[in-house]
């Protein structure tokens, strides 16, 4: 464990005595307090704001294989005119895409306000050398990238060598220059509370802007227990820094009704000042017809098809 | 990019989120204006009576009986009768399944409990709808379970009932008490004379309703109601064989007294004085929970409510400051919001002592600190030792003021055994007059285990908990030979299980998503809601692809299997509806649509003669996701009428059954979920037409609308239906024709170019 100035308060000792100053999370009261706050029941006008919020908030994402030039045009034209009939509907924060696929979606986006972000540093496994990891964020950023969605190296962190994901965090960090950094922990292969836990405190002391749950390319991606544990970490955080981190939570984010219960997570958990699209986003693809559908259903009270909205 | 694009709004973001209210509907519970006292399984008019009220508003809910000593004398007497009468001589078996009943009732009927549990205590109907109404219905489970297995529970020991149980309930749980008093002593052959609280009557006198339903012998249960003089009376009466009460330990004390020398049996459950002990190592966020939830769940009305706190003084600050964050999201407010975590106090009285014990708290040196959420006060030590006494509202008033009258409660200073025995010491020192249920946050098992050791107050338990008017024998000895009386040799009729009739929707049987029922044929019926709709629309529509998918032969075939599960089940399907005529026909009809199923194309289809060098033909499909509202009359036929020409064309269905008449749709339901129709290609949704069928019409994702069921309504449905352009179709309730397919389906006409 070299390093260790920099590291986050706790994480230069042995285990042990580490433990107690990052602090730990049960899980069974952690999932009781999530389930309850998702009874919620969030009606009418609130309901509209939370939709509308939602929108604001989304990282409008494509991450295949098979997107092409032409697809990222047309994510972009949803993104920033989600609802083509209804001139009210925000536009999304930002579309996240492969690197290859910046320079199409910064020059659509290109006048509006919304954001490109990029994944970077060997998505989604993160198993390359840290070099070519250094070199791809440098590369998304040269050509234009608002944000970076790096993946923490989950081998080196299993391993127990945290020095090493951290230092790592750091270095993209530079790389990133302006841009705003999101780390994504990639929660399913970290096996527990604890360990979410953990690795939230060290991206966000290794200099994170975001942490973000998941890639989206495993089951059991973001989950509302696990987003909650992340965003008690950010508290702690502010609690004792002052510093106000972004959340993001990606994967499996699909219904209006969930985006609602993560805001809600959020209201009651970090307060009004992180219900902004600086401080949260909402990680998803087909979230948001969804969330047009509800928004639809809102304003005419008739329930709504999905035939009546764009195919993304 | 366009110029519209560039224009796209950017304001910020607003930053204030009120949620809007959110309150549960009201009108599932319909009082009378007058209760009586519940005797011998009629009502007898009250001498005396009072008005009970919600203590949220103080508005007048119903005026209710003071029982007399006379009065509760009565019902001793019925419950006597009742226990030799019959009760403690039927089969332990059949016992069980009357128990069983009233658990299904209750769940059917548990959102009009909860609510009226909210309305009459105050109780957030969030905890009434998400714990009250689920524990009261699985303890009746549960014990029903137990009535014919005591043996297991007791060997060696042949448990007997204990005769006429006098059972008096606080008002913190109304419901949950009584389903924890009558539950265990109904599954040992009891019978029982119930007092509910003074504030909190109307659930107990609701659940009169649910003994009815479920057809329990006269006199098995009495419910009487009034204030503590009337709970005197019961433990004075004669007759009683045993005594439970739940309640305050002043009270708990008055009534062993009054017992001593009489060999009535008694079982007290008296309040308690709980602590959260939390040691360094505790995952801190979490254990913040367990104590907002010790303490704050129920407006704190709980006998083992967790009314101290001992923290580790390391870890001190930030608890109470993570404390102190969390006490500001209470939402406190109109217990019928479902966003509400603290309701209202149970009663003025109450609220009084809450007060005044805050008050003296203060007095004694103690800092209060109040949200901006107006609670009844987090109150700190100034010096240096701290307690918590929030919401210090349960029925022991006495030994809260022991506990504000309590010297010191240090927190532990430092860790190690030490600093574990200076929490657990003032814990032990106060166990034997208060503790109920502490609870311990910490990581280090050893640690929970040894503190729990040190904690561990109470005799060891039976294994079955809570069963109780049980006279034990001692093992092996002979058992005396039992006097049977005439009337127990009478054998009584089996008593038959009953169904619960819920919605079928996606292929599987859910409730009602609005947890309401309605009486119709003598059961209680789902009553669906326009999110049920929702649910079924959505389940249809992800069934489409599969069922119109299929080759015309296979829809047949699945068709006619339909035909033979309704042939099988015919006896049951005659009793549902009009009769044998009326099911035979249905099946000979279902099997006549069965063999249209691959011959649409070829009659209805066609190729046309056109001007151009173009291979022009037609073909029908399915229009897509089709509402019917089936008529009322007849109840299967005319559902199977309307329904299944839809099925035969591909399309998929939601159909809400007859209002009057539904067990024979809920039975088809069952014969298709049997047969090889796919999980959502039809959804049987029962409850009152008129709230659904507007739903329906103005659903964009549903095609097309059958409204054969809808009487005069429909002009309006039809307006709503234009939004995306539906299908209307009224046909007759008892026909059969091909044009009954053509009607839900769209033709393609294809322009294919022939030549070279």
């Amino acid at each position: 464990m070299a390093k260790a100035p920099a590291l986050p308060r706790g994480f230069e000792l042995p285990l042990e005595p580490r433990l107690s100053r990052i602090g730990s999370v049960d899980a069974v009261a952690l999932e009781e307090r999530a389930a309850s706050l998702a009874k919620r029941s969030i009606k009418r006008e609130a309901k509209v704001f939370a939709l509308e919020l939602a929108v604001r908030m989304m990282d409008l994402t494509t991450l295949e294989g098979q997107d092409t030039p032409g697809k990222v045009a047309a994510l972009a034209s949803k993104a920033i005119r989600p609802d083509p009939s209804a001139a009210g509907v925000p536009s999304v924060a930002a579309i996240c895409v492969y690197p290859n696929l910046v320079p199409t979606a910064v020059a659509r986006v290109e006048g509006t306000s919304v954001k490109v972000a990029s994944v970077a540093t060997a998505f989604p496994s993160g198993q390359s050398p840290l070099e070519p990891k250094l070199e791809e964020v440098r590369w998304v950023v040269e050509h234009g990238a608002d944000e970076v969605d790096m993946v923490i190296d989950r081998g080196a962190f299993l391993s127990g060598r945290y020095a090493k994901v951290y230092d790592e965090i750091v270095r993209v960090k530079e790389a990133s220059g302006e841009a705003h950094l999101k780390v994504i922990l990639e929660v399913a292969e970290l096996g527990t509370y604890d360990n979410v836990r953990r690795a939230s405190l060290l991206a966000m002391a290794a200099g994170a802007d975001f942490i973000k749950t998941s890639t989206g390319k495993l089951p059991g991606a973001a989950t509302l227990p696990v987003t909650l544990c992340m965003l008690e970490a950010i508290r702690d955080v502010y609690e004792e820094t002052g510093r106000m981190i972004g959340m993001k939570p990606a994967g499996g984010i699909r219904q209006a009704k969930q985006a609602v219960q993560y805001l809600v997570q959020l209201h009651e958990t970090l307060g009004p000042e992180w219900l902004t699209p600086d401080r949260y986003r909402l990680g998803a693809s087909s979230l948001l017809n969804d969330v047009l559908m509800q928004l639809r259903k809102e304003k005419t009270g008739a329930y709504q098809s999905p035939d009546y909205f764009t195919v993304d | 990019m366009t110029e519209l694009e560039r224009k796209q709004d950017r304001t910020p973001v607003p930053k204030e989120w009120a949620y809007a209210p959110a309150p549960e509907a009201r009108d599932i519970v319909s009082l009378r204006e007058r209760y009586g006292h519940f005797v011998g399984g009629g009502w007898l008019d009250p001498a005396e009576s009072y008005t009970t009220i919600s203590p949220a508003t103080e508005e007048p809910l119903a005026e209710v009986g003071q029982a007399t000593a006379e009065e509760v004398q009565a019902a001793v007497l019925a419950a006597r009768e009742a226990f030799e009468n019959g009760w403690s001589g039927i089969s332990a078996s059949e016992r069980a399944k009357y128990l069983f009943r009233i658990a299904r009732i209750l769940q059917e009927r548990s959102r009009e409990f909860a609510v009226l549990e909210t309305l009459n205590g105050g109780k957030p109907i969030k905890e009434s709808r998400d714990v009250d109404l689920p524990l009261a219905a699985a303890h009746f489970f549960y014990y029903a379970g137990w009535a014919d297995k005591l043996e297991y529970a007791f060997p060696n020991r042949r448990p007997r009932p204990v005769g006429v149980a006098g059972q008096i309930i606080p008002w913190n749980f109304p419901l949950l008490m009584l389903a924890w008093k009558i539950a265990p002593a109904l599954a040992a052959g009891n019978t029982v004379v119930l007092k509910p609280a003074e504030t909190t009557p109307l659930s107990a006198l609701l659940f009169a309703d649910v003994l009815r339903q479920a057809e329990l012998p006269a006199g098995v249960v009495n419910i009487v109601t009034g204030d503590g003089r009337t709970g005197a009376a019961i433990v004075q009466a004669e007759g009683v064989d045993k005594i439970a009460f739940t309640g305050s330990t002043e009270v708990g004390k008055a009534i062993q007294r009054e017992l001593a020398g009489t060999g009535k049996k008694l079982t007290l459950e008296l309040g308690g004085k709980a602590a959260n002990i939390i040691f360094d190592d505790a995952a801190l966020d979490q254990a913040v929970e367990g104590i907002v939830n010790g303490i704050y769940f129920n407006q704190g009305h709980v006998c083992c409510a967790g009314s101290r706190l001992l923290v580790q003084e390391s870890i001190y600050e930030p608890v109470v400051e993570k404390l102190k964050r969390r006490l500001t999201t209470l939402r406190v407010g109109d217990p019928l919001d479902k966003n509400t975590d603290v309701g209202a106090i149970n009663s003025k009285e109450q609220l009084a002592r809450i007060q005044e014990l805050v008050a003296s708290g203060e007095q004694e040196g103690a800092e209060i600190y109040q949200p901006p959420c107006r609670l009844e006060g987090l109150l700190v030590r100034a010096d240096g030792f701290h307690e918590r006494r929030a919401e210090l509202s349960h029925s022991a008033g006495r030994d809260l003021r022991a506990g504000a009258l309590d010297p010191h409660l240090p927190h532990s200073r430092g860790g190690g055994r030490k600093g574990e025995q200076h929490a657990v010491r003032p814990e032990r020192r106060c166990l034997d007059r208060e503790g109920l249920a502490h609870s311990v946050d910490g990581r280090a098992p050893a640690r929970r285990r040894r503190v729990g050791e040190h904690l561990q107050p109470l005799r060891p338990e039976l294994a079955v908990r809570g069963l109780q008017g049980i006279r034990l024998r001692p093992g092996r000895r002979p058992a005396r030979p039992r006097a049977v009386s005439a009337v127990r040799r009478k054998r009584m009729k089996r008593l038959p299980v009953r169904k619960t009739y819920k919605l079928f929707i996606g292929g599987a049987f859910p409730r009602s998503e609005s947890g309401r029922t309605y009486e119709a044929e003598g059961q209680n019926v789902a009553r669906a809601s326009r999110k049920d709709v929702r649910d079924a629309v959505r389940a249809a529509r992800a069934a489409l692809p599969k069922w119109a998918g299929m080759t015309a032969y296979n829809r047949g075939q699945v068709l006619y299997r339909l035909a033979e599960m309704i042939e099988t089940r015919s006896s049951e399907f005659a009793d549902l509806s009009s009769g044998r005529e009326e099911v035979e026909r249905t099946v000979d009809r279902v099997v006549w649509y069965a063999g249209w199923a691959d011959k649409l194309a070829q009659v209805l289809g066609s190729s046309n003669p056109v001007s151009g060098p173009y291979f022009n033909f037609t073909v029908p499909e399915p229009t897509g996701v089709v509402a019917v509202l089936a008529p009322e009359e007849p109840p299967l036929l005319g559902l199977v009428s309307r329904l299944v020409p839809v099925l035969t064309g591909g399309n998929t269905v939601v159909a809400v059954a007859s209002e009057t008449h539904p067990l024979a749709a809920i039975e088809l339901a069952e014969a298709l979920a049997t047969s090889d129709v796919p999980g959502g290609a039809v959804n049987l949704l029962t409850g009152h037409a008129d709230e659904l069928a507007p739903w329906l019409a103005s659903h964009m994702d549903v095609n097309a609308l059958d409204v054969t069921g809808a009487d005069g309504a429909a002009a309006d449905l039809e307006r709503a239906a234009a939004d995306n352009v539906k299908r209307i179709v009224r046909g007759e309730p008892d026909t059969q024709s091909p044009w009954d397919i053509a009607s839900f389906l769209e033709f393609k006409t294809v322009w294919h170019p022939v030549g070279q």
